[in-house]
């Protein structure tokens, strides 16, 4: 064989094995999506880099519209300082205030992490004590916000320590766990880390005394508010916490196009079995932890909304067509006027059919009456909705939050609403 | 010739000479390589008398193993999920495939990254650690050749006994230029990044165990692979090119599966090397790269990037092997890894590397040939997102007994260390392992 034919042949040799393995080339099954969690110190990044209030995150995961940045946290001031944003959702048919710090999307499922308390027996049968005598703990974090396996949901871990501890001396879930202290599992308590800038709203605002608190993440201080206990169960074999629904509810416009407003406030589903504590006035704090739902409104459907009214603007801001799924009962008093707006009712308008004179029609109508079939069949509970809807239009979206509801708004005479907080629990230790 | 000798050398420890008591002590073997490492090939010769094209090759390595604590990394007290990201999980192994003593988390929910168990906790217990049986066939009409490695695992999985049979290894490897030492290969073969790889097999590993982080590095996959090395004989040097396109790249398939390409896009990596071949001292270097998509997710742009040098350098019977290892991954969709579905990938990061020091001592004694005691000291220093970042260390260890020409007995005690971040726990781990080759 001559130099050129070797040449010649060795050149087929590798353009045939090249060939060989570019066949190796292969369509691909769709990627399953991808899971992503925004917390507080996210959602402050994308204002720093240039994001507007009305940016969405989690906007392609089943939700409307997704969940606009201002709707957690207002926009930044000078300064860089920002304020969490208040919103309200109907629970049990009772308006209440509630604060977002966390958004999951593609989540199955979330976990509690354990968050340490040192605590200290100054003698033989002497009460524990927080180091230092301080009246509140310095919580020490195990899983710091950058990670998607963080949770605002924490088992408190009190850790036993020699009485002359000094209170800096631990501030790392290493120095816990190696310090070969007696840890005693407690309550689970919902505590979000939070930037050291950003604020819970005025007290105008929101009456519920949210403490900013400083714990320790990995030997560093570090931010959090505290909203308590009860808020959240947790599978004991797994920590998985257990999540409850929020349904957002939707109406079919004429092109059948579907319409929603943030401004509608959403209904809070019954939290888990054992979660939950009873609010001043009777409304129960559910879960903080939902998981969202969309639910299409029957075309006989209305938001209650008093023409001119703030909630009538924001509506026309989100979308002028949501006018034509509204109603208001002409001689509404203020107290009626407070109490209803924003809820939807079942049944406002006349039915020929029925012969009924709908609920809109006359003020005595509004309050449900169980006895008097023409009253308001509000759709302010999970229980009103399973109960009048079929659910059967109800889609689960792909996003879970954290809302802490933060208060009961109890409407009064005049219109106004007071703002009952809900029962502060400090931690205590065992 | 030099091509010849440094191809055979793959069998170099298991087949040594014996030599001579009278005689000087020998000149430093080459460096024990696998059958596929890209170090050129020659033809064999026609007609007759010549070789049989195929042959069957393989070894038998039965362990016996003894971890501190539970066989994990697991702090009993820890309750952080998930439980693999604050602890090194590979840190007990027990065996040159890198498996641990054990990967049981008593429940806490894991997130995929774990090597594989032997699951014998901290109980002492023998083991079979491989079965392995190597097929080659090597025409002598045409430059080519065919390998095979398949492995025979079993293993106690926690609820009955379960012997998985792995294909680690199956290329074809087409030396077209015959004045060259060009090679190129197709199939899954082994890494092309660092060194640690070529000791993958327990009958070429000096000891028992891989380093800490011979899991970013040593892993096999499939895909093509051009090896290139031109000799400079004036110099007695060689400066060598081995490069990949594959599907997961370097990383062992307990964190990236090989057999798929989950993005569509291949992972890159490559290696190039300096050769200094003397008489009296043998030393390779060598810079390695590797960049793609991650192969534990779906999505292309979350990449994994890699860097590593290493040094190799053996004179009078004294084996320095060092590397160090540089690897960032981003954060990509949900993660699969050849232990099961997982919910997320992680952005992780690690540096890492070790140094060992092996002297062989030749012996003539009866059966006994070559005796070699070893020592090697990892770091790694590790952390996912959000996490505390880790920093782990290991000093092994060991003594490797070589008899007739075909058993090797090894012995080795692990100290694992928790530095920083990672709660302290007992993991520390002795191992042995008895290999028969044929």
């Amino acid at each position: 064989m001559g130099a050129y034919a070797r040449a010649v042949g060795s050149v087929l040799r590798v353009a045939a094995f090249a060939a060989l393995i570019a066949l190796g080339g292969c369509s691909q099954a769709p990627a399953p999506p991808a899971a992503k969690l925004w917390t507080l110190f996210d959602v402050q990044a994308l204002y720093t880099g240039g994001a507007l209030p009305g940016k969405a995150i989690a906007a392609n995961n089943g939700l409307l519209g997704g969940i606009l940045l201002d709707l957690i946290l207002k926009p930044p001031a000078s300064d860089g300082s920002s304020i969490l944003a208040v919103r309200t959702a109907w629970s049990d048919n009772q308006l209440v205030d509630f604060l977002t710090t966390e958004v999951w999307v593609n989540y199955s499922q979330v976990w509690m992490q354990p968050v340490y308390v040192p605590v200290t027996q100054t003698g033989v049968g002497a009460p524990l004590q927080f180091l230092g005598g301080a009246s509140q703990p310095t919580p020490i974090f195990s899983v710091g916000p950058a990670s998607a396996f963080y949770s605002p949901f924490l088992q408190i871990v009190y850790a036993e320590v020699p009485a002359d501890t000094a209170p800096d001396a631990l501030t790392s879930a290493r120095q816990i766990l190696d310090g070969g202290y007696a840890l005693t599992p407690g309550e689970g308590r919902t505590m979000p880390l939070v930037p050291d800038n950003v604020d819970p709203p005025l007290p105008a605002d929101l009456p519920t005394d949210i403490t900013p608190a400083t714990g320790y993440l990995d030997g560093a201080p570090v931010s959090f508010f505290d909203f308590g206990p009860s808020m959240f169960t947790w599978d004991p074999n797994t920590n998985v916490v257990q999540e409850a629904a929020i349904y957002v509810l939707t109406f079919i416009g004429p092109d059948g196009s579907v319409l929603a407003s943030p401004n509608i406030p959403t209904v809070l589903g019954a939290g888990p079995s054992g979660s939950g504590v009873a609010l001043p006035g009777g409304a129960q704090r559910n879960s903080a932890y939902y998981r969202v739902h969309t639910v299409v409104m029957p075309t006989t459907a209305r938001v209650f909304v008093q023409p001119g009214s703030d909630l009538d603007e924001d509506l026309q801001d989100d979308d002028a067509r949501l006018q034509a799924f509204t109603g208001f009962a002409p001689g509404a008093s203020d107290l009626q006027i407070a109490t209803f707006s924003g809820r939807v009712a079942l049944n406002p308008d006349p039915d020929p059919a029925q012969g009924t004179p709908g609920c809109f029609s006359a003020p005595s109508l509004l309050a449900h009456d169980p006895t008097n079939p023409n009253s308001c069949i509000w759709l302010g509970s999970e229980a009103a909705l399973e109960a009048n809807l079929d659910l059967s239009t109800e889609e689960t979206t792909t996003i879970t939050v954290t809302w802490e509801v933060t208060d009961l708004l109890v409407p009064n005479a005049d219109g106004s609403q007071t703002a009952v907080p809900q029962p502060a629990v400090p931690v205590a230790p065992l | 010739m030099a091509v010849a000798v440094l191809f055979c050398s793959a069998r170099a420890l298991a087949q040594p000479a014996p030599p001579s008591p009278a005689m000087p002590p020998p000149e430093p073997e080459p460096e024990p390589e696998p059958i596929n490492d890209s170090d050129g090939y020659t033809p064999a010769v026609e007609g007759a008398g010549a070789p049989s094209p195929l042959s069957i090759d393989g070894y038998i390595d039965v362990g016996f193993a003894k971890a501190q604590g539970d066989g994990t990394s697991f702090a009993p007290n820890d309750q952080s999920i998930p439980a693999d990201y604050g602890v090194d999980t590979f840190a007990p192994a027990v065996n040159s495939r890198g498996d641990v003593a054990s990967t049981n988390s008593n429940g806490r929910f894991v997130n995929g990254f774990l090597p594989r168990s032997v699951g014998i906790g901290g109980n002492a217990s023998f083991l079979l650690n491989t079965l392995d049986v190597d097929l080659k066939y090597a025409p002598a009409s045409a430059p080519l050749m065919v390998f095979s490695r398949v492995q025979f695992l079993p293993r106690f999985t926690g609820s009955g006994d379960d012997t998985r049979v792995y294909v680690e290894q199956a290329f074809g490897r087409l030396v077209p230029f015959d004045s060259q030492e060009f090679a190129l290969s197709a199939g899954k073969f082994d890494s092309v990044f660092g060194i640690e790889y070529l000791d993958n097999e327990s009958n070429i590993r000096t000891g028992v165990t891989p380093s800490l982080v011979a899991r970013y590095t040593t892993g096999q996959s499939i895909g093509a692979k051009l090896f290139y090395r031109l000799q400079i004989q004036p110099l007695q040097s060689a400066v060598s090119l081995n490069v990949s396109a594959t599907n997961s790249g370097n990383l062992v398939e307990s964190l990236q599966p090989p057999d798929a390409s989950l993005t569509g896009e291949p992972v890159g990596a490559g290696r190039l090397g300096y050769e200094l071949n003397t008489p009296g001292i043998q030393a390779k270097v060598g810079a390695s790269g590797m960049i793609g998509p991650r192969n534990d997710q779906p999505e292309q742009a979350a990449h994994q990037k890699a860097y590593g040098f290493d040094l190799r350098v053996a004179v009078a019977g004294v084996y320095l092997n060092a590397e160090y290892v540089h690897l960032d991954e981003g954060e990509g969709g949900p993660k699969t890894t050849s232990l099961g579905n997982f919910p997320i990938s992680s952005t992780f990061n690690v540096r890492g590397g070790y140094v060992q020091l092996a002297y062989a001592l030749p012996f003539s004694v009866g059966a006994l040939h070559k005796v070699t005691v070893y020592g090697r000291y990892d770091r790694r220093h590790a952390w996912f997102d959000g996490f505390t970042p880790i920093t782990v260390d290991r000093f092994t260890g060991g003594v490797r007994i070589e008899l007739w020409e075909a058993i090797i007995l090894k012995a080795e005690y692990l100290d694992n260390r928790e530095l920083a971040g990672a709660p302290t726990v007992a993991n520390n781990v002795f191992t042995s392992s008895l290999v028969y080759s044929w």
